[in-house]
């Protein structure tokens, strides 16, 4: 019976199957996975490329498929006062719009503030109904799938600029119409739930934390949802509906910038730099519960890049390019690789194939098992800060001059 | 309507109209009168599209109209632009003019909103591609566009740099003399003491280097942010306290960083779990309304004539320069400031590697962003 409601009960709400899509932050599944098979392993900056188009600004978003659209986010000028939301056709790289706002007003010039890639750290979100794009100026807006604004929001405005000293990452989540967004910095921190049609805020929730940069998880817990937030040494769960913290645990580390993961019921929740990898039981949370912990790992979680589950091996990425292959279900450490160089990607997976971007934009491409089981090594010759998407038998890599689609 | 070239020269004709004569009869300004109605939390978002649409259907001639609209409030603004930017791009594709003349008249014109200006800039620049570039090599005093032209010239100047190092230093210095960004102004002193010409970065951008210090006093709790230690209660430079490994006093330390920061981990030492304060006077020629620009590794407290202008009590805070800025006014003759910076305990498990960082950076400019340089009379310390 147990099985049974691990199976049905409790699962991400962000995992609702859509085939060939990627349609947010550590796409379909919120896991860094697609489902599709067939993705191109070897390229280089002329082979498997089907095309490639010049970006018109700065920024590490990781680009979102949805049916014929490729859609990313950037900013541009000098101060980085000109946000874009971009969408380029997915067969053709074609720019289909280009959809520009003004920054809120900054506290201050964004020369001697510099997030490395401007404004457009968050990645956009959409159900294929709206796309919900968060930029670092503290602006929040809505568009429809062809780029017409619905509704925009200055978060900067509304609530205070944002203070976090390397700037915001952390991306819009969407489920079931509501856009969730976690904003940790050194102001008061919040989770804001907006309708994603409207943008007229649901709730918003206070929240005890320091400057942070994980997205937030929607999972389902005894058939609620709740959303799932990392930060400043805890795990913090919320009523989705209401915005009520249902439950919280303690044992992390202060900073919080990978993403969590939950797949078959596990919770995967890790912080650092140096700190443990977290495995929570969620059939074990309620709302007047705390979840269960599984195990704990020592203590090498990375600072940016966020791990992904193949089978049972459950692979921790570093800062580095260093690989750390646990034994999903005890923790145990089943071996250790320098995969790639330094890097900030968070690495995908399709097809038990694993895609590893160094910032040098050269790409690990690797089989987990029980040893470290290398394909290849595909240089792009371009930089790549932002994590790439697995949609439609492609790669969308976006660099720091060019988006690409690698496929065959 | 084909643009005129001539217009590029960026001569504001003596009889144009204002930008937005034509609003008050404009029927379309009930759309526009819908985007201003939006706000927070969304409002009137619904009802904008429609108006956005109205606007878009209204084509090119009501682009003047939204311009001269556009509001300071961020969320008005973006509606408006949204709205620009669609007529702009579907004119294009549809190749129909766009009011070339008559938003470039609203380029030239500096006492408009400078976001508008720019927003002008880039549909023109569309129709008249090198729009952009005229308007860089005339604007070094813009406020606008002044930082790009100051960086075009300093690219002009550099391609130059070989052949007629003189020409380049001539260009260098115009920059230098208008700029007001404080990376352009390290830069520019940087290319030009590379031409043997000498400048003062940090005068020009108000930076105060000279200062007294005194610390470490104790914090092991990261309370000492909120605890007022005796140079914040009075200061007096010939007195002694106890502070965390035995007696202090005031002591000189000049900045000798190429930023003008106060490193305390040089002026004081390598103390974890600490609190310091520097104190340092100004010389004013006149009453004057300034604007300080601070920053502090970890958190910073700043007092102009025992006032408190600047609290950002965040321990692990990092310094980026000009992060927090406040309106002050300096009298004339002699004005005080003190400033405090904490140091949070290090970790429990703290990486081998040097000491985490403990400094501070000040700066004064006038209202337009330009550096003030006052003279500093830091009274000698005890000996």
């Amino acid at each position: 019976m147990r099985f049974l409601s691990i199976l049905f009960l409790t699962f991400a709400l962000t995992t609702v199957a859509l085939a060939g899509e990627w349609p947010q932050w550590r796409g379909p599944t919120g896991d860094g996975r697609s489902d599709e098979k067939a993705f191109p392993t070897t390229w280089s900056d002329t082979e498997n490329v089907k095309w490639k188009v010049p970006l018109p600004g700065a920024g590490n978003s990781t680009p979102i498929v949805w049916k014929d659209k490729v859609i990313l986010t950037a900013s541009t000028g000098r101060e980085h006062t000109t946000l874009h939301v971009l969408c380029y056709d997915r067969a053709t790289g074609k720019q289909q719009w280009d959809t520009t706002f003004f920054a809120s007003p900054a506290p201050a010039p964004f020369s001697q503030f510099p997030p490395q890639r401007g404004h457009a750290a968050p990645s956009a979100a959409t159900d294929g109904k709206v796309v919900v794009a968060l930029f670092g100026s503290g602006d929040l807006v809505g568009l429809d799938l062809d780029g017409r604004l619905k509704w925009f929001r200055s978060l900067a405005t509304e609530y205070g600029p944002f203070r976090n000293e390397y700037g915001v990452s952390s991306s819009p989540v969407l489920h079931d119409g509501t856009a969730f967004v976690q904003i940790d910095h050194d102001a008061e921190s919040y989770l804001l739930a907006v309708d994603a049609a409207t943008g007229k805020t649901r709730w918003r929730t206070m929240r005890a934390a320091e400057d942070n940069w994980a997205t937030p998880l929607v999972v389902d817990v005894g058939g609620k949802p709740q959303v799932v937030c990392l930060g400043t040494k805890k795990a913090t769960a919320y009523d989705a509906a209401s915005g009520k913290e249902v439950w919280t645990l303690d044992g992390f580390e202060r900073l919080c910038s990978v993403t969590p993961f939950v797949r078959d019921n596990v919770l995967y929740a890790t912080s650092g730099p140096r700190g443990e990898v977290v495995a929570i039981d969620l059939s074990t949370a309620s709302e007047d519960k705390t979840p269960k912990v599984m195990w704990r790992s020592k203590k090498i979680g990375p600072f940016i890049p966020s791990p992904v589950l193949v089978g049972k091996f459950l692979l921790i990425p570093d800062d580095q390019g260093t690989v750390t292959c646990l034994d999903a279900a005890t923790g145990k450490e089943l071996w250790k690789e320098r995969a790639g160089g330094r890097a900030r990607p968070s690495p995908v997976v399709a097809d038990d194939v694993v895609y590893l971007i160094g910032l040098d934009g050269t790409t690990t491409v690797f089989k987990a098992g029980t040893e470290f089981d290398p394909v290849a090594k595909n240089k792009l010759g371009e930089d790549v800060a932002a994590s790439p998407a697995l949609a439609h038998g492609c790669l969308f890599i976006r660099g720091d001059k060019h988006l690409w689609c690698i496929g065959k | 309507m084909k643009l005129n070239l001539a217009v590029l020269a960026l001569v504001v004709p003596a009889t144009s109209l204002p930008v937005g004569h034509t609003m008050a009869a404009d029927p379309h300004d009930e759309a526009i009168q819908h985007l201003l109605a939006t706000g927070s939390d969304a409002a009137g978002a619904d009802k904008a599209q429609k108006a956005v649409d109205a606007l878009v259907a209204a084509g090119p001639k009501v682009l003047p109209a939204i311009l001269a609209a556009v509001p300071d409030d961020v969320v008005k603004a973006n509606w408006l632009r949204v709205a620009f930017t669609r007529i702009v791009y579907e004119a294009i594709r549809e190749k129909k003019p766009i009011p070339a003349d008559e938003l470039l008249s609203f380029v030239n014109d500096k006492t408009k909103p400078g976001r508008s200006r720019r927003l002008a800039l880039e549909a023109v620049e569309k129709v008249a591609p090198g729009t952009t570039a005229k308007v860089n090599d005339g604007g070094l005093d813009d406020p606008e566009f002044g930082a790009d032209a100051v960086a075009a010239r300093m690219d002009k100047a550099a391609a130059l740099q070989k052949a007629d190092p003189a020409a380049a230093a001539k260009l260098y210095r115009e920059a230098f003399d208008a700029a007001r960004d404080f990376n352009q102004c390290l830069a520019l002193a940087q290319r030009l003491k590379a031409l043997d010409v000498s400048v003062d970065p940090l005068a020009r951008l108000g930076v105060v280097r000279d200062w007294l210090v005194v610390g470490p006093f104790d914090d092991p709790d990261e309370k000492g942010y909120a605890t007022a230690f005796p140079p914040e209660k009075a200061i007096d430079l010939t007195a002694t306290y106890a502070g965390k490994d035995g007696k202090l006093a005031w002591k000189s330390f000049t900045s000798e960083a190429p930023d003008g920061r106060i490193d305390l981990l040089k002026a004081i030492g390598p103390h974890d779990a600490a609190v310091a304060y520097a104190y340092t006077v100004v010389n004013c020629p006149k009453d004057q309304e300034v604007e300080l620009r601070a920053s502090g590794d970890d958190n910073l407290a700043v007092w102009v004539n025992g006032t408190k202008v600047i609290d950002h009590p965040t321990y692990r805070s990092h310094l980026r320069i000009d992060w927090h800025r406040a309106k002050a006014k300096l009298k004339a003759g002699e004005n005080r400031i003190l400033v405090k910076v904490c140091q949070c305990p290090a970790p429990k498990e703290k990486a081998p590697g040097p000491p985490a960082k403990w400094e501070f950076h000040l700066r004064v400019v006038d209202p337009e962003g330009r550096g003030v340089s006052l003279p500093v009379a830091v009274p000698a310390p005890k000996k």
